[in-house]
């Protein structure tokens, strides 16, 4: 956007979508659905590795909940995690013995993908409600199976894709439904590092125990517990893609390889993709328009990490750059029609700001770097919180109030397993794969 | 070898320079080194609206907020350095900048935090870098590394082992007053080292603040804490900055120091530059050589 031409204030901007943030808001505020009881709800953590733990951090801090089991069957993770839960909670090598020992309102499934639908099917089949960590699943026919029990069991089930709990990203959902970057050409995500994806073993090499350790903590580098980047990252950014197109993708191409870390892992350290979205009726945009189709590329990579993890949503009218902490929204400088100058009929005029087009003077100087036509960009900051805390808010209160309509909920989960699963399934057959055709998509 | 790594987080560079024989083990750990880094920075961050400190200077206004375990410990562990330090260390900071722990409500039992003064904010400010090289050395110990050494900042700084030579980690102070000068040099075996500075190039108003009054320090000046542990050693180069050289002594001479020492480098005129306080310092492994 040219430094000449107004942009909009951050003030404006917000005000403008402020009634979608709302009802984008990941905290429910409205009316009760169901029963409603004060007392706290009794959760459960069932795997506590890197990420169970940030569970049982967040927990400890919400009020409406009450963190009293931890399951693992690895020792030294399950010790670690008592640690940080503090006294008072319980723990089980065995969730099968926590299910029945403790019977818990809620569980949080913090385990490698192999073992997502068989666990939390479990768990729902024990009476509790369910946060199951992303991806949903490492295959579409035990989705589909668990979305069966899901309903019949009527539990409140989530998936937890905690974009979906971060203000940034309802944020620039909002300003792209409000038109802030007019009709969505493309989008360019991806998640760039450059180290091995690789957790320490705490024994040496040569230690008997250290390949099946290795298999335990690396699992997502293993074929038989991992659907590799795509899942690991990749979900959070095609959800975001899913979200913001408003459908899932009708096709992927994409191809990968083991080409950094060849240290014996199994899955690919570097994946391209290309995905198509076939747009029939754009949702808040001209009903007459015609189909259309809009491509988003997904990479990731383990040796640069220039570019780092960002989706980058570009439309006619601008570009909105998110990342987990900033979200940067540019303007395209476009042709505009304006309003004609007043007629200068007397010298004077020529003062007024308002009747002359231009003002004259020193000249502008522009930098000289390859990014100085972007502009400078409205800003939007992380006002919501951690997501990882806020999503579990959100989990808890559709618990509390016996809502199924949870932010990420089963129907969700599966539409964005079943486009990554499709692109993982490109890379590996080098072939143009479709999205099932049986997957009817109900909420995104 | 030694391999250096390194990673931004709470707002400054980490580096962690460690010794070892294989090369995807040492790659390895300092992935969860840096994990680990990230998600102190999520607990005790005050710019972050993203984490558990900025939550709760937002929402504690006379009504107890429940914080999780390892917040709460950290509040009890630095509440007595505050009284250690006689409020010369203070985490918490009323409107007026000046030091609140004394006004905190803490609940273990409960695990909650009351603010009691309205405007009371928490600031890890002088502790949290340390705190995460602390819990960083255990993830270390616990990979099997014995011999690193680590830095969050420049300011603060742990060793573990005796260095590749095996005669300790060598590390220079800067000498505020001369900009590229050293101030000396000290070669530091399992200890910690912590240095507060009242400004650094360029800045003209201090971070560091006399909790007594809740104004800033007016007068350049480093202060060096030698410890066992790194966030021990930044609780007390910030309290005894604050203090200066001659009230630092005196409260030195007062408190039983443990295996601590604290330095300071106080005028441009003096040389050495680098002048000690206490003189325990045979008791912590550690050598020093002024220049």
């Amino acid at each position: 956007m040219s430094p000449l031409s107004d942009s909009p204030s951050r003030r404006e901007v917000l005000a403008a979508t402020a009634g979608a943030v709302i009802v984008g808001s990941t905290v429910a505020i409205g009316q009760p659905a169901g029963k409603k009881s004060d007392a706290p709800i009794s959760v459960a953590v069932i795997g506590t590795g890197a990420r169970g733990s940030d569970h049982i951090r967040a927990l400890q801090t919400i009020d409406e909940a009450h963190l009293v089991a931890l399951a693992d069957d690895y020792e030294l993770h399950l010790a670690k995690a008592a640690q940080i839960a503090g006294p008072g909670v319980k723990t089980f090598s065995d969730y099968r013995k926590m299910l029945d020992a403790i019977r818990p309102q809620a569980v949080i499934i913090a385990v490698p993908l192999n073992l997502h639908t068989t666990i939390a099917s479990e768990v729902i089949a024990a009476g509790s409600d369910v946060l199951l960590e992303k991806m949903m699943c490492y295959d579409l026919d035990s989705a589909r199976k668990l979305i069966r029990q899901v309903e019949s069991s009527r539990c409140i089930f989530q998936v937890g894709l905690q974009r979906r709990a971060n203000a940034i990203y309802d944020q620039g959902l909002a300003m792209i439904q409000a038109g802030y970057i007019g009709r969505i050409t493309a989008i360019k995500s991806q998640w760039h590092r450059n180290d091995s994806w690789r957790r320490p073993i705490p024994v040496p090499k040569t230690d008997p125990r250290w390949a099946a350790l290795d298999r335990r903590l690396n699992w997502r580098l293993y074929r038989d517990s991992s659907r590799g980047l795509l899942a690991e990252l990749g979900s959070h950014q095609m959800d975001v893609a899913n979200r913001v197109l408003g459908i899932p993708p009708k096709r992927a191409w994409a191809t990968g390889g083991i080409d950094a870390w060849r240290d014996g892992r199994e899955v690919f350290d570097n994946v391209f993709c290309t995905f198509e979205y076939e747009i029939n009726a754009p949702p808040n945009q001209d009903k007459n328009a015609s189909p259309r189709t809009v491509r988003v590329t997904y990479s990731a990579l383990c040796d640069n990490a220039f570019e780092g993890a960002s989706e980058l949503i570009m439309g006619d009218k601008g570009t909105l750059l998110l990342t987990e902490q900033k979200g940067l929204l540019y303007r395209e400088d476009l042709p505009q029609q304006i309003e004609l100058p007043r007629a200068m009929t007397r010298p004077e005029d020529a003062a007024q700001h308002e009747a002359a087009l231009i003002t004259a003077g020193k000249t502008l100087k522009m930098a000289n770097d390859p990014w100085a036509h972007r502009g400078k960009p409205i800003e939007i900051d992380n006002e919501g919180g951690d997501a990882t805390r806020e999503e579990l808010v959100s989990f808890l209160d559709h618990v509390r109030r016996r809502d199924p309509a949870t932010i990420c909920d089963s129907n969700a989960g599966l539409v964005n397993a079943a486009t990554i699963l499709m692109a993982h399934e490109a890379a590996h057959s080098q072939k143009v794969v479709e999205f099932p055709t049986d997957i009817h998509v109900h909420t995104i | 070898m030694l391999i250096r790594y390194a990673c931004q987080a709470m707002g400054t560079q980490f580096e962690a320079f460690l010794f070892g024989q294989d090369r995807s083990h040492l790659d390895a750990v300092a992935n969860v080194l840096w994990e680990k880094a990230r998600s102190i920075e999520k607990l005790l961050s005050r710019l972050d609206p993203a984490s558990e400190v900025y939550r709760i200077n937002l929402l504690t206004s006379r009504r107890p907020v429940r914080i999780n375990f390892e917040l709460m410990s950290i509040l009890q562990t630095c509440r007595e350095y505050s009284e250690l330090t006689k409020g010369s260390f203070d985490v918490a900071r009323d409107a007026q900048n000046r030091g609140a722990d004394r006004s905190l409500q803490l609940d273990a039992t409960k695990r909650t935090i009351r603010f009691c003064i309205d405007g009371t904010t928490l600031d890890f400010g002088g502790f949290g870098k340390g705190y995460a090289l602390d819990r960083i050395s255990e993830l270390l110990t616990e990979a099997g590394i014995t011999s690193a050494l680590i830095h969050a900042g420049t300011s603060s700084i742990l060793a573990m082992g005796d260095g590749p030579h095996g005669n300790g980690w060598p590390v220079a102070i800067d000498d505020p007053y001369s900009k590229g000068q050293r101030a000396g040099q000290v070669t530091l075996s399992n200890c910690a080292l912590s240095c507060s500075g009242v400004f650094r190039a360029g800045q003209e108003i201090s971070d560091i603040v006399d909790r007594r009054t809740g104004q800033p320090l007016q007068a350049q000046s480093n202060c060096i804490a030698l410890a066992p542990s790194a966030a021990e050693a930044e609780a007390l180069s910030t309290a005894c900055l604050a203090m200066g050289y001659e009230r630092a002594s005196v409260w030195a001479t007062e408190h039983d120091m443990g295996r601590c020492k604290i330095g300071f480098i106080d005028s441009p005129k003096r040389s050495p530059r680098l002048r000690w306080i206490s003189k325990n310092l045979a008791q912590l492994p550690v050598s020093l050589e002024a220049t």
